[in-house]
């Protein structure tokens, strides 16, 4: 399968850290990835360089095999974008802005902005600053779907809308699936794209650190558990064990988290009296945060 | 909290101001023996030539008082000027706080942090009101301080004084403004409002000077009262009373906005006509309008346009009809009459309306080039541009598109005012000629031009500063053409002003070589905004 987004070592270096640095990604045609990473991680400025609306201090980012920067009009008539923020298009009435960037990319499909506008019950008559937070996002999406590209970028398209009006968005971006398009999501919020992607990218400190299909997280499990001894805690033998960190003793019960195999813990537990023991499954979101925890940068990708 | 974002949103003008207020009042000073003569009779003879020419320009410049000392000559010659275009400043400030913050979604958060109305009024205007006094001293402080270069007094007191009288009358026009910006639902209509009643009670106060039946018009003008202290000439007078009767004014109006402001929606006109239910809007707009950049810019714009069109047809129109007037006015004293003795009435009059009309076209259109810049810069930095390069249009095209829509809009102010002043000449006595005042009228386009091609080349590449950079190239330029004859610099340095490369086409013969210049000064500012466009990064961020 093609890549439908490529970059190689793509960077911006505004200087004293800030930034992004060497990303090498690909998203596969038809592919729907989700951007992860806390503020300032670099997501926008990846999305920026995508759109070239910023020039790279060295790389290259490709759409559909075409230079973001250099065949910049051309790669734009294939994507829908949704900026984090609309900006302000004051008096203009939603109808307006629907039908100006509609002419700008050639004609309006009137039945799709119909059908979009129904579904996400926007009222276009009104003018833009009488939107409220929710309503400029759902003008947001519709300017990005309403003419079926063929990739699409989305800023956070989610934040600031109700869960109806986001998973009428989740619809849209599988329908666009479906229909063979590319979605490129980022987020801060990774309950927000597990709804719809099948691989997502971490990013931290303008570094990726991480690309991994959402069933690989779940693997990556770290267990939090609980040891309850007859007598007086033990942590003694649950030190210097493989994956084993955060280790806690009051009176008869010991915690930690276990990374990795378990079979560690279960040697080290034999032959002593254990009133109780409670691994806790980890949620996607715990495996998501550990990325967002100061680590070295290495982490494997 | 509020108070320090309020001051750091002045400090550009407060900076632009002051540097610039400074240095101009000081090369004048410097300039002050070339033009006056360094003995006292040459500098008494030089007074009494400004004096009699003087009462021409009555109708936008007060007489001056003392003009043989560098207090009354800075005073006419420069304080005058600066006082117009620190009104201008001081009227895009008031509907900027009034209406701009609130399109820029600062007035929502403000509010949302829990800053009250009243206080973020009161916060914004003590902020301007405090810039606009530190720029008028800076502006007298040139003179205090070259003073002893020429050997005259520096009338410290004086000059201060005259800054506090200017700072009470500019703060009047910030609250005209700001509170006119409370009525109209719209930014732009409230700019077109607020700058035209600054720009309308300028004319009032021109009629009321130089007409005596008219006289009494003048109390409704803060230029009226600001004019009554004349205290930068050594000998002047400093009015306690009009000044402070301008503060009180200020305060009042500033008073009024704070309820007008408290009764309205955030984002709506003081005013509203009863809300009617209608469906859900569902189809996008078949506006032809909106299919390009430039077109959809004047769609959006157009209540702002159609104002900025009809105010200088009537502008235009109400010139021509006071023109023989003020000229007829003027010719009553016989030493004025002297001086012009050997001219014939026609080239009197068109002279005339040279100044008070053509003078005021020219610096309207630099307006409007600043007002255009600013809505750019506002473009670009909410996100605007990055919205639109977000569709398949390029950089190129954004900057072509903006030359466009800035040539037609111009375009339609020039058409504006020529037909205003061509359908009063026939019945206004004035017995011009008709293709001269077509030529002065249509040589406006090119000048708006000018100044439009080096605002889209700012505004491409630096658009944060591009509004104070262009403000200040358009003051720079406009003393610059005064300036150089002083100084005795070459022609070519005279040259470099758009205003002086305009000249004065009504009374002259007339010439394409201006319209040549300053059709070239335009692709070279659209030149260079292609290039530089290509460079920059493009982010709201």
């Amino acid at each position: 399968m093609t890549a439908a987004i490529k970059t190689q070592s793509l960077t911006k270096d505004y200087g004293g850290g800030r930034g992004l640095f060497a990303l090498d990604l690909e998203v596969s045609e038809g592919e729907v990835f989700g951007y992860l990473g806390p503020n300032g991680a670099g997501k926008s400025t990846t999305i920026r360089l995508l759109m070239g609306m910023i020039h790279p201090s060295r790389g290259a980012a490709s759409i559909l095999g075409l230079d973001s920067m250099r065949r910049s009009v051309e790669v734009k008539r294939l994507i829908g974008y949704m900026p984090g923020e609309l900006p302000q298009f004051g008096g203009l009435r939603g109808r307006d802005i629907a039908g100006h960037f509609g002419a700008l990319r050639g004609g309006v499909d009137q039945a799709r902005v119909k059908e979009i506008t129904e579904r996400l019950d926007l009222d276009l008559g009104l003018k833009f600053r009488q939107y409220s937070t929710g309503n400029k996002r759902k003008l947001g999406i519709l300017l990005a779907f309403m003419h079926r590209p063929k990739v699409l970028i989305l800023d956070e398209p989610s934040s600031g809308l109700d869960p109806l009006n986001q998973q009428e968005l989740f619809k849209l971006v599988r329908e666009a699936k479906a229909a063979g398009a590319t979605v490129f999501l980022s987020s801060h919020v990774l309950s927000e794209v597990e709804h719809v992607c099948e691989r997502v990218g971490i990013i931290r400190r303008g570094r990726l650190v991480r690309v991994a299909r959402l069933d690989e997280l779940h693997e990556m499990r770290v267990r939090r558990v609980e040891v309850e001894f007859a007598g007086d805690a033990q942590p003694q033998l649950f030190e210097g064990l493989p994956g084993i960190e955060n280790l806690e003793s009051n009176r008869h019960r010991v915690t930690f988290t276990a990374r990795g195999s378990f079979e560690p813990v279960a040697d080290a537990l034999a032959g002593n009296h254990v009133v109780n023991l409670a691994s806790h499954e980890p949620t996607l979101e715990d495996v998501f945060l550990t990325y967002y925890e100061d680590q070295p940068d290495e982490v494997p990708a | 909290m509020i108070g320090w974002s309020a001051w750091r949103l002045h400090r550009r003008g407060l900076i632009g101001f002051s540097v610039g207020g400074f240095l101009i009042s000081f090369f004048y000073g410097a300039a002050f023996q070339q033009a006056a003569g360094t003995s006292a009779s040459s500098q008494a003879a030089f007074g009494r030539s400004i004096s009699l020419v003087a009462k021409q320009f009555a109708f936008l410049i007060p007489l001056p008082v003392h003009p043989e000392t560098l207090g009354g000559y800075e005073q006419y010659k420069w304080l005058s000027g600066a006082i117009v275009v620190m009104m201008l400043w001081a009227g895009l400030a008031g509907v900027g706080i009034g209406r701009g913050d609130e399109d820029r979604g600062l007035t929502a958060e403000w509010i949302a942090s829990g800053v009250s109305r009243t206080r973020l009024v009161l916060a914004r205007s003590a902020a301007f009101g405090l810039v606009l006094l530190i720029a008028c001293i800076a502006s007298v402080l040139g003179i205090v301080a070259i003073a002893p270069a020429v050997h005259q007094d520096p009338n410290v007191a004086g000059e201060i004084l005259k800054a506090l009288s200017m700072a009470a009358g500019l703060f009047a026009g910030y609250a005209i403004a700001l509170l006119i910006s409370q009525v109209p639902a719209e930014r732009q209509t409230a700019t077109a409002l607020g700058v035209g009643a600054l720009v309308l009670l300028l004319m009032v106060n021109g009629i009321a000077d130089t007409i005596d039946s008219a006289s009494w018009i003048g109390v409704v003008s803060p230029f009226h009262w600001m004019e009554r202290t004349s205290s930068a000439a050594p000998g002047g007078t400093f009015d306690l009373g009009a000044t402070v009767g301008l503060a009180v004014a200020a305060a009042a109006l500033i008073g009024a906005a704070i309820p007008a402001f408290r009764l309205r929606d955030l984002g709506s006109g003081l005013f509203t006509w009863g809300r009617r239910t209608r469906a859900s809007v569902r189809v996008a707009s078949r506006n032809l309008m909106l299919h390009l950049p430039s077109t959809e810019g004047l769609w959006e714009q157009r209540v702002g346009l159609a104002v900025w069109v009809f105010a200088t047809l009537l502008l235009g129109a109400l010139m021509v009809s006071v023109t023989k007037s003020v000229a007829d006015a003027l010719f009553t004293d016989p030493a004025l009459a002297a001086v012009f003795q050997n001219a014939k009435p026609g080239p009197v009059y068109a002279s005339l309306l040279g100044f008070i009309w053509f003078g005021i076209a020219l610096l309207l259109l630099a307006g409007y080039a600043v007002v255009q810049v600013s809505r750019w810069s506002a473009q670009d930095q909410d996100g605007r541009v990055e919205m639109l390069l977000s569709a398949p249009v390029s950089r190129t095209r954004v900057v072509i598109e903006r030359a466009l829509e800035f040539a037609v809009a111009s375009l339609l102010i020039v058409l504006g005012g020529y037909i205003g002043v061509a359908a009063k000449l026939p019945t206004a006595g004035l017995n011009l000629d008709a293709g001269h005042v077509f030529t002065a009228s249509a040589l406006l386009w090119p000048f708006a031009l000018a100044f439009g091609g080096l605002g889209v080349a700012v505004a491409s590449r630096w658009p944060r500063i591009a509004v104070p950079l262009l403000a200040a190239f358009a003051v720079v330029e406009y003393f610059l053409g005064d300036l150089a004859p002083l100084f005795r610099l070459p022609d070519w340095v005279a040259n470099l002003s758009v205003f002086h490369l305009y000249g004065t086409p009504v009374t002259g013969s007339i010439s394409w070589t201006p319209a040549l210049s300053m059709t070239l000064v335009f692709l070279v500012g659209f030149g260079a905004a292609l290039v530089l466009v290509r460079r920059r990064d493009v982010s709201s961020a």
